[in-house]
């Protein structure tokens, strides 16, 4: 591709490249209907996760299909993206919306012969999928048998949930060499039992930000009727998991009103979830929230992974007990005494920076740590942390 | 726009090479397990060559000869010289993971791309460094091996771009072309903020044709392939399997970056590679 752009000017969609004789095809913009020059557009998500235009890069197709007059569209930066969606010869245009629309009449036809491809337009139009992903599914379990449709479920439309969300919760830092490398090492393992998650530990402390990837993974799995039963942290460039996380003592399918979305609504309400959604809850994400009371989390101990940066939780009691908690960030927090977890002998993670914690002392039987973050916090006497022997990164700064 | 450097230059005729690299990897007597080929094309290329099932050479200008161009292992495409061609690969890849167990002798073995080497895409390392023929690995495929073994110590190694860490002190300030090469692969390794995997790519050329049969393991191509569309999307999946050739698809959106393409298929070839037992 080539490096020059041309973020300013409002352009047109002017026509498209194929990539096959249906699905999407790749926009082709110009600055008039007939320009020789011709540009391809960026994207770029905003917090909703809405795609907009984020620029355009110089772009030369191959054989550019040329779109009537009546179709040409304008397109600027900052609009939204604009797709071209082919169906019978015949180019839909407009936002995944307008297009999800306008192919009512056919949609039957297209789920018939081009699921993936409806599935993946009902995923950009941001419209419920499940019905959708399972109908794939069962498409390719018939054109290709189940071993290939497992593998497409498992190995490209759940991990592709996961690492779309975990490079949206990274931004610029996704696009860089080691957390490019990383990404790849994200994996998805299908069994009996059900899904394991294999994530590069330098993702799983990259500031804890994996348990909205984990949360939309848990929702999408449960379309198949699949759970997440573990997680495994894979060393930055190791093919083989460094260290196997048990799984969880899970029946094989949540209750059917289980919903970690609603678990979530309800501690910040001061509510603890329901004893039967318990043992599903195997990640939650508080990050930036007014959260103040845990006491709703003392019965999650099934939970591996929690956020809860800059939240303003000070007493971390609630804790104590759970037990098979991995990853904690408290990075922001209100907290200042780490006494109550003294005990949790699984933790691997631990982020305490910009906290008030002075005392490193209670820390020092955490000997599964393996990241610890303590910068810009009191700490100022590190000889407690001397015997934890599997620890592989200490931050001190600040 | 910054004006682009100048690229490596071939060496005037009459010269003899010099062979540098090949010589300082020449000891190494215990080589890692053979890796495949890799050679990616756009999706439109791509048809055509399985319609006619082969990999046609093609004439290159830089050794003026008709030749087919593969890497070892990784399948490499980062393009950023605005060549026309390279849009379609960048944008709509299809990658041939090839056995080269059958192809007999290669033309040619380098530690990187020649073409983006030649045409300065490396930027100022190669470019003050020695002629195109001082890093001539030697045309067999033993050589390509003990360049792994040299400069990366194993096959993942060499997959993931990453250089022995100790290399450069082990090289005397006269061995030049040793030198430039580690500046230009330096420009591959994982923690480079926008790693160019075409920078230590070890690229292999045949003067022959490639036939797909018996000799490509793997196609990877977008998931749109495997829909039924107007019906010939599946005619072609059924004739990569008359060919005996497997298949694994990417997931092809119009709004992703042609970086994300490139690691997809990169992990799709990677966990191949790795569970044929070469990483």
């Amino acid at each position: 591709m080539s490096d020059a752009d041309d973020d300013t000017g409002t352009l047109a969609l002017v026509g498209y490249e194929k990539l096959a004789d249906h699905g999407f095809a790749l926009p082709c913009f110009a600055q008039a209907v007939g320009a020789n020059t011709t540009y391809a557009a960026r994207s770029a998500a905003d917090a909703r996760g809405n795609i907009a235009i984020a620029g355009f890069d110089l772009y030369d197709p191959a054989q550019l299909v040329r779109l009537q007059a009546e179709q040409v569209r304008p397109a600027e930066v900052g609009a939204p993206w604009l797709h071209v969606f082919l169906w019978q010869e015949r180019a839909y245009i407009g936002t995944a919306a307008d297009i999800w629309s306008a192919l009512h009449p056919v949609r039957e036809d297209i789920a018939r012969c081009a699921p993936v491809s409806l599935l993946a337009l009902a995923g950009e139009a941001d419209l419920p999928v499940g019905g959708y992903a399972r109908d794939a599914f069962l498409w390719l379990t018939h054109r290709y048998g189940r071993e290939r449709a497992i593998g497409w479920r498992s190995g490209t439309y759940l991990r592709g949930i996961v690492v779309r969300s975990l490079r949206a919760q990274l931004g610029d830092r996704a696009a860089t060499g080691p957390v490019r490398r990383a990404l790849q090492d994200v994996h998805l393992v299908e069994s009996e039992a059900g899904l394991t998650l294999r994530l590069p530990e330098t993702l799983a402390t990259a500031a804890g930000r994996t348990s909205s990837a984990f949360a939309l993974l848990t929702k999408a799995a449960r379309d198949f009727r699949l759970v997440v039963t573990s997680i495994e942290l894979v060393g930055p460039t190791k093919a083989e998991p460094q260290r196997s996380l048990p799984a969880d003592p899970v029946p094989p399918v949540p209750p059917p009103d289980f919903d970690l979305d609603r678990v979530r609504q309800m501690v910040l309400a001061g509510e603890a979830p329901p004893a039967d959604w318990r043992p599903f809850i195997l990640a939650l994400d508080f990050q930036e929230t007014g959260l103040r009371q845990l006491a709703p989390l003392a019965g999650l101990t099934a939970l591996q992974n929690l956020n809860l940066w800059n939240t303003r939780v000070r007493d971390v009691a609630p804790l104590a007990g759970l037990s098979a908690l991995r990853s904690l960030v408290l990075g922001g927090a209100q907290v200042s005494d780490v006494a109550p977890l003294a005990g949790l002998a699984a933790l691997q993670s631990l982020d305490l920076s910009f906290t008030q914690v002075s005392d490193a002392v209670p820390l020092a039987r955490l000997t599964a740590l393996q990241n610890l973050t303590l910068s810009n916090t009191q700490v100022s006497d590190a000889a407690p942390l001397a015997g934890l022997t599997a620890l592989q990164s200490l931050d001190l700064g600040g | 726009m910054a004006r682009k450097p100048a690229g490596m230059k071939r060496r005037a005729h009459g010269l003899p090479n010099e062979r540098e690299l090949a010589d300082l990897a020449s000891g190494i007597t215990d080589l890692p397990e053979q890796l495949d080929l890799v050679h990616v094309t756009a999706v439109g290329y791509g048809k055509d060559i399985v319609a006619c099932e082969r990999i046609e050479t093609r004439e290159c200008d830089l050794f003026g000869r008709r030749l087919v161009y593969a890497f070892l292992a990784r399948p490499a495409y980062r393009f950023r010289d605005g060549a026309t061609k390279s849009d379609q690969i960048s944008r709509f890849p299809m990658v041939f993971v090839i056995s080269p167990g059958n192809l007999g002798t290669p033309f040619h073995a380098y530690p990187f791309d020649t073409g983006a080497a030649c045409s300065g895409v490396f930027g100022d390392p190669s470019n003050r460094t020695r002629p195109l023929e001082d890093y001539d690995l030697g045309p067999n495929l033993d050589a390509a091996r003990r360049h792994v073994s040299w400069a990366f110590g194993s096959n993942r190694n060499y997959y993931d771009g990453d250089l022995k860490p100790d290399l450069a002190g082990t090289l005397r300030p006269y061995q030049m072309a040793a030198t430039g090469f580690l500046a230009v692969a330096g420009l591959a390794a994982t923690g480079h903020n926008q790693p160019d995997k075409r920078a230590s790519a070890i690229e292999i050329a045949y003067d022959k044709h490639v036939p797909l049969r018996g000799n490509v393991r793997l196609v990877v191509l977008p998931q749109q392939f495997i829909e039924d569309g107007e019906g010939r999307n599946i005619a072609f999946v059924r004739q990569l399997e008359a060919l005996g050739l497997a298949w694994e698809t990417y997931d092809w959106r119009p709004n992703e970056a042609p970086d994300f393409y490139l690691d997809e298929i990169t992990r799709i070839v990677r966990d191949f590679l790795d569970q044929s037992g070469q990483l």
